[in-house]
C-alpha cells in the first residue's frame, strides 16, 4: 500500500515539474537545447521561405486573370460555373426589380415605419412571385462546390487574415431558412474584404452574408435570405 | 497509518499541484490576465462650466462631436448626451460624427426613438446634423433615415469647410466600395481627409481588436492619398493609436456600451481610457486638429493637437500628437498627468 502511495506521489510531482515548471523555468539555455533550437530555428526559416513562395504565387495569379480572353472563359468549367450562378443572380434581380416597380421608390425620410413599410412591401411583392424557391435555386450543388473552392484560394493567401476578422465581427448563429426575412434584431455578420475580393461581384440588389460558416445570399433593399450555401467556409 | 493521516499526507502536494496548473492556466489565457485598470487615471477637473481648454474655437474653423457604439438607449446613452448639450454650450460644434452601431438589438419606430431621438432632441432641436456610418449592429436600411445625412448610400462622402469626411461601410468593403474610395480620395481637394468607419484597423481592445484583413486592403490607398485621421468604433472603448504610416487613428465606441478594463497597453497606443464611457469634441482650423475627450462624468480624459502635414512633402518622420492630456497609466501616466494639470502642449508621444 505504502508503496503505492509512493509511486502515485511521485508520479503526480513528475506530471507537476513536466507541464508547470517548464512555463516557470523560462528558457533552458543548454548547450544540447540551444543545438536543438537552432535546429528548428533553420527548418522553421524554412518552412516560412516556402509559404512566403507560395503566397508569391498566388498574389500574382489575379495579375494573370485579365490576360485570359473570352474563348478561354467559355471553356474554362470554373468560369462556365460562376457565368451560371450570375446569369441565376441576374434572372432573380428581375424579380426584384420588377417587384419593386409596383412600389414607390424609397427616399430618405425621417419616419422609420416609411423605411420598414417599403422593405416589408417589397419583401412580400417578392415572395409572391418566388413562393416556391428552395435551397439551391441559385447555390446549386456545383455552383456550391466552385463557391467553396474560390472561399478556399481565399483562405489559402489570408486564412490568419480572414479568420481573424471573423473572429472580431461578432460571429452570430441564427436558423434561417430560403425567403425568410434576416432578423431584425441580429447583427449582420461583417465580410472580410479578402473574401468579397474572391467572389463573383453581385448586383447593388444583393449582397453576399455569412452567418457562422455558411454563405448567405441576402437581398438588401428587401431583408430577405434569397439563397445560402452551407458550410461554405472551411473550419 | 490511519486512512485520515493518509488524506492529510496528500493534502498539500495536491493542493499545491492545483494551485500551479490554475497558475499556469490562467498564464495562458489573455483574457484573464488582470486588467492594468485605469484606476490611477488623473482627469483633468475642467467641468463643462468654463470652455474646454486646448480648443481654440477660431472663426471658419471646422467644429464637431464624435460618438461610437452609441444606441444602447439606456441611461449612460442619455448622460452622455447630456454632456455634449453641456459641451456645445461652450464649444458650439455644428455636427455629430457617428462611428457606427446607431441603433443596438430591435429596429422598430420606438427603437429609433429611444435609442437616437431622444437621447439627442436637444442636440437635433438645435440643428445639429449627425453623420452615421453604418456597424455590425445597425440595418443598413438605416441610410434612407435622414437624421442619419446618408442619402440612402451605405458609403459617401461630404466636406466642411477645409475638411473632407469620407464615411465607409466596414461590413462590406467589396470591390465596388474600394473602388470608390480610391476615386473619391483621388478627387478629393480638401487639405484635412478625415475617414470613418466602423471596425478599427488598429485596436487594443481586448474583445476585438484590430481587423487586420480589412486593413490590408484600405490602409494602403489611405496612404497613398495623404489621409490624415481615421476614426473607428465597434471595441466599446477609448483609444487613440500613435500614428501608423502618417495616419492617426483613433477608437471610440464607448459613448453607449461600455466594457470595462478591456484594454491593453501595447507600444502602438497613444493614450486610453476603458473605465468610462466617453465622447470627442474637435476643432480643425488651419493646418491643426484639436481634440478633446470628455467622459460620463464630464472629465476630460485625452486632448491634444494634431498638425496636418502634406503628405507630397514626404516627411520621413511624421509630426506626434502634442498630447494636452494622456489617458493611461503605467508608461504614460507621469507623462500624461504632467501634461494634463499644467496644461503645456509640448509633450511629445
Amino acid at each position: 500500500m505504502k508503496r503505492r502511495i509512493r509511486v502515485t506521489r511521485l508520479l503526480l510531482w513528475l506530471s507537476f515539474f513536466a507541464f508547470v515548471a517548464p512555463g516557470f523555468a523560462g528558457q533552458a539555455g543548454t548547450p544540447q537545447a540551444n543545438e536543438e533550437a537552432r535546429g528548428f530555428k533553420i527548418f522553421n526559416d524554412r518552412v516560412q521561405e516556402y509559404f512566403k513562395l507560395q503566397k508569391d504565387l498566388k498574389a500574382s495569379l489575379p495579375a494573370l486573370k485579365p490576360t485570359m480572353d473570352a474563348a478561354q472563359a467559355a471553356v474554362n468549367p470554373d468560369a462556365a460555373l460562376v457565368q451560371e450562378f450570375q446569369k441565376r443572380v441576374a434572372e432573380y434581380v428581375k424579380i426584384h426589380k420588377s417587384a419593386g416597380a409596383t412600389l414607390e421608390p424609397l427616399r430618405s425620410t425621417v419616419s422609420q415605419e416609411k423605411i420598414r413599410h417599403h422593405q416589408h412591401e417589397l419583401r412580400e411583392a417578392i415572395l409572391a412571385q418566388r413562393a416556391g424557391a428552395v435551397q439551391g435555386n441559385i447555390f446549386t450543388p456545383e455552383i456550391g462546390a466552385e463557391f467553396r473552392r474560390l472561399i478556399g484560394i481565399a483562405y489559402q493567401t489570408e486564412d490568419q487574415h480572414i479568420r481573424e476578422s471573423l473572429k472580431r465581427s461578432e460571429p452570430v448563429k441564427l436558423r434561417f431558412r430560403v425567403n425568410q426575412e434576416y432578423p431584425d434584431d441580429k447583427p449582420l455578420q461583417s465580410m472580410p474584404s479578402s473574401l468579397l475580393l474572391n467572389l463573383p461581384q453581385l448586383p447593388p440588389e444583393l449582397e453576399y452574408r455569412l452567418v457562422g460558416r455558411d454563405l448567405v445570399l441576402r437581398d438588401v433593399g428587401a431583408n430577405l435570405i434569397v439563397d445560402f450555401l452551407r458550410r461554405a467556409c472551411p473550419r | 497509518m490511519t486512512p485520515t493521516a493518509k488524506i492529510r499526507r496528500w493534502v498539500f502536494p495536491t493542493l499545491l499541484a492545483l494551485v500551479a496548473l490554475g497558475h499556469g492556466a490562467l498564464r495562458s489565457v489573455p483574457s484573464l490576465q488582470p486588467s492594468l485598470g485605469l484606476a490611477n487615471l488623473a482627469v483633468f477637473q475642467a467641468g463643462m462650466q468654463q470652455p474646454p481648454a486646448g480648443l481654440p474655437l477660431r472663426a471658419n474653423a471646422v467644429r464637431f462631436a464624435i460618438i461610437g457604439d452609441s444606441g444602447t438607449g439606456d441611461s449612460f446613452q442619455s448622460e452622455v448626451a447630456q454632456q455634449m448639450v453641456e459641451a456645445r454650450v461652450t464649444f458650439p460644434f455644428e455636427f455629430v460624427v457617428m462611428l457606427g452601431d446607431n441603433i443596438y438589438g430591435g429596429h422598430s419606430t420606438q427603437d429609433f426613438s429611444l435609442k437616437f431621438e431622444r437621447p439627442y432632441k436637444v442636440l437635433l432641436d438645435a440643428g445639429v446634423k449627425f453623420y452615421a456610418s453604418l456597424g455590425n449592429h445597425d440595418d443598413p436600411a438605416e441610410r434612407f433615415y435622414k437624421p442619419f445625412n446618408m442619402g440612402g448610400q451605405r458609403y459617401y462622402a461630404y466636406s466642411k469647410g477645409n475638411v473632407q469626411f469620407i464615411v465607409l461601410d466596414s461590413n462590406y468593403m467589396d470591390p465596388t466600395q474600394l473602388n470608390w474610395l480610391e476615386k473619391e480620395l483621388q478627387g478629393a481637394a480638401s487639405p484635412w481627409k478625415i475617414v470613418y468607419f466602423h471596425h478599427p484597423l488598429y485596436s487594443d481592445g481586448r474583445f476585438h481588436g484590430p481587423d487586420t484583413d480589412l486593413r490590408t486592403h484600405i490602409e494602403p490607398v489611405f496612404e497613398k492619398y495623404g489621409v490624415n485621421v481615421v476614426l473607428s468604433g465597434h471595441d466599446h472603448i477609448y483609444e487613440r493609436i500613435k500614428p501608423q504610416h502618417g495616419i492617426y487613428y483613433f477608437v471610440l465606441g464607448n459613448s453607449g456600451e461600455l466594457r470595462y478594463h478591456n484594454l491593453k497597453v501595447s507600444s502602438e497606443m497613444g493614450a486610453g481610457f476603458d473605465e468610462d464611457r466617453c465622447f470627442m469634441v474637435t476643432e480643425i482650423a488651419g493646418d491643426e486638429l484639436y481634440f478633446r475627450t470628455i467622459s460620463r462624468a464630464g472629465q476630460t480624459v485625452d486632448s491634444g493637437v494634431i498638425p496636418r502635414v502634406a503628405k507630397a512633402a514626404g516627411a520621413a518622420s511624421w509630426p506626434t500628437v502634442r498630447a494636452g492630456h494622456g489617458g493611461l497609466p503605467g508608461r504614460t501616466v507621469a507623462k500624461a498627468i504632467g501634461v494634463g494639470l499644467s496644461r503645456a502642449p509640448t509633450a511629445t508621444e
